[in-house]
């Protein structure tokens, strides 16, 4: 073995990690090594001194401090447990118990009749072949558009009857145009009421049926939202005039509280005098009143414009 | 009657805090002692002793009874400490590899806020040893520490700091022999 080699085992000699063989080895050779000797007092005292400081007085103070803090935060560890973890560990306790065995059957059955009730009782998504069903379910509320956008020729939303509902359906199809009928004049949320009219408007007017006709005229006429009344004024303009919407226009002219309003009936009733719908004296005679008392100068002069056709 | 530290551990984790405590306080000074020796600053070791228990007590109820709880808990006070980034003043720049010793550059603070403050008393040996420790790489340190101030043998220092026999050697010898220059004339 070379001189080197036994200079490195001098350091694991003093700590008593030598083999055996390489012990008596090792020393064999210091008896005759003067370098080997002078080397391991180096390291002796060089470890003495090491264990000295390993073993000098400690600062109570500071391990007494540390432990306070220590205390508090595992208190406010104890206090950050996750619920599953003290659930785990609840169930674990209570499972070593002799009751235990009972227990695990009733929850198993418990979770069987929950997963049933998830696989069961989830939302459904409705398409047309279903989509029928929930015309029957009249308690239709709290519709939530998902998609309102009626561009790409569908919507989607959510809505709540008897079971949740979804639906992602084309605006032209029948029942949806008839689930959103429904909501527009029961739905509390204006804005829904509007999208429900931005919708069924998107359809093409010559689809629409007579029900939704008379959705947009008791709207224009009834609804407690001016925002909504009049995107229903806008809907109905959309629609081929007839006597029944030259009736509501002059109904919302009078009525209508709201001036904007009240110039888009008067507008609208413009628009459908010029598509050949004729007025009658009775008609004349309050438009002549609106000519001489509404507080809108546009009305006034509008009412007064249509009046000089007759 | 004295519990083992088994005893405690199967205490505490079915919630007896002061099982805990009793536990913890059986080897929390040797831990704070590490950590101070590790850092050369008594602000870092309690950060260190502070995350290591945090550490302990969380795990606890993992503790397989595989070894003793000392060699475990000595294997997370290791880690933490070998991951510890200082918070402040950091003034040793240490090598990602343990053997590359050209691109090891340390600077010894001078600064005596970096010193043991109070936690080893009126110790000038102390002192120089823990500017020494500065300039070893974190796995020489905390070889050289488990040894020396621990007085852990070899295979446990493996077995903590999860490296083999030889490496853990390697760590020593290197260790010692940059300590043994450093201090010259002060043994």
């Amino acid at each position: 073995m070379e001189h080197f080699e036994y200079k490195e085992m001098i350091q694991f000699y003093l700590y008593d990690e030598l083999e055996n063989d390489k012990k008596k080895l090792f020393e064999e050779h210091i008896k005759i090594c003067n370098e080997c000797v002078i080397e391991l007092e180096s390291y002796k005292n060089l470890f003495a001194k090491v264990s000295g400081d390993s073993q000098s007085a400690f600062d109570t103070k500071l391990l007494t401090e540390t432990r306070l803090e220590l205390r508090g935060l595992l208190k406010a560890q104890k206090i950050k447990i996750p619920f599953t973890i003290k659930f785990k560990e609840i169930i674990n306790s209570f499972l070593h118990k002799p009751y235990g065995l009972a227990f695990s059957g009733t929850a198993i059955l418990l979770i069987g009749v929950f997963v049933g009730y998830l696989l069961y009782n989830t939302p459904s998504t409705i398409n047309e072949q279903n989509v029928s069903n929930i015309n029957d379910q009249l308690k239709i509320q709290n519709i939530n558009f998902i998609d309102s956008d009626p561009s790409d020729g569908s919507v989607e939303f959510t809505f709540d009857a008897i079971n949740p509902g979804h639906i992602k359906e084309k605006i032209d199809n029948p029942e949806l145009q008839s689930i959103l009928t429904y909501a527009l004049l029961n739905e509390q949320n204006p804005g829904t009421r509007l999208n429900s009219i931005n919708v069924i408007n998107a359809v093409n007017s010559s689809s629409m049926d007579e029900e939704i006709k008379q959705t947009f005229i008791s709207v224009a006429k009834y609804d407690q939202n001016p925002g909504v009344r009049r995107e229903a004024l806008n809907a109905l303009n959309e629609i081929p005039a007839d006597e029944e919407i030259k009736n509501t226009l002059i109904y919302v002219l009078l009525n209508d509280t709201s001036s904007g309003i009240r110039i888009e009936a008067i507008n609208n009733l413009v628009r459908v005098s010029n598509q050949g719908i004729s007025f009658t004296k009775n008609d004349l005679s309050m438009i002549r009143e609106k000519m001489n008392l509404d507080k809108n100068n546009y009305v006034r002069f509008q009412a007064k414009n249509i009046l000089k056709e007759y | 009657m004295t519990l083992s530290d088994n005893e405690l551990i199967i205490n505490a984790n079915n919630g007896d805090v002061l099982a805990f405590e009793e536990l913890i306080y059986r080897y929390d000074k040797m831990v704070l002692r590490l950590a101070f020796k590790y850092t050369g600053n008594a602000d870092d070791a309690k950060d260190i002793y502070q995350e290591v228990f945090i550490r302990v007590f969380k795990n606890l109820s993992r503790f397989q009874f595989k070894s003793e709880f000392s060699t475990w808990l000595f294997r997370v006070a290791s880690n933490v400490c070998i991951s510890f980034k200082r918070k402040y003043n950091k003034v040793n720049h240490i090598s990602l590899n343990d053997d590359d010793e050209s691109s090891f550059v340390t600077e010894i603070p001078e600064d005596s806020k970096l010193l043991p403050d109070n936690l080893v008393v009126n110790n000038e040996f102390g002192d120089k040893i823990s500017k020494a420790l500065g300039t070893l790489s974190p796995n020489q340190k905390m070889s050289f520490l488990l040894k020396h101030y621990e007085g852990y043998k070899i295979r446990e220092i493996a077995d903590i700091m999860d490296c083999k026999e030889g490496t853990i050697k390697k760590y020593l010898f290197e260790a010692v022999r940059k300590l043994k220059t450093q201090l010259e004339g002060s043994y």
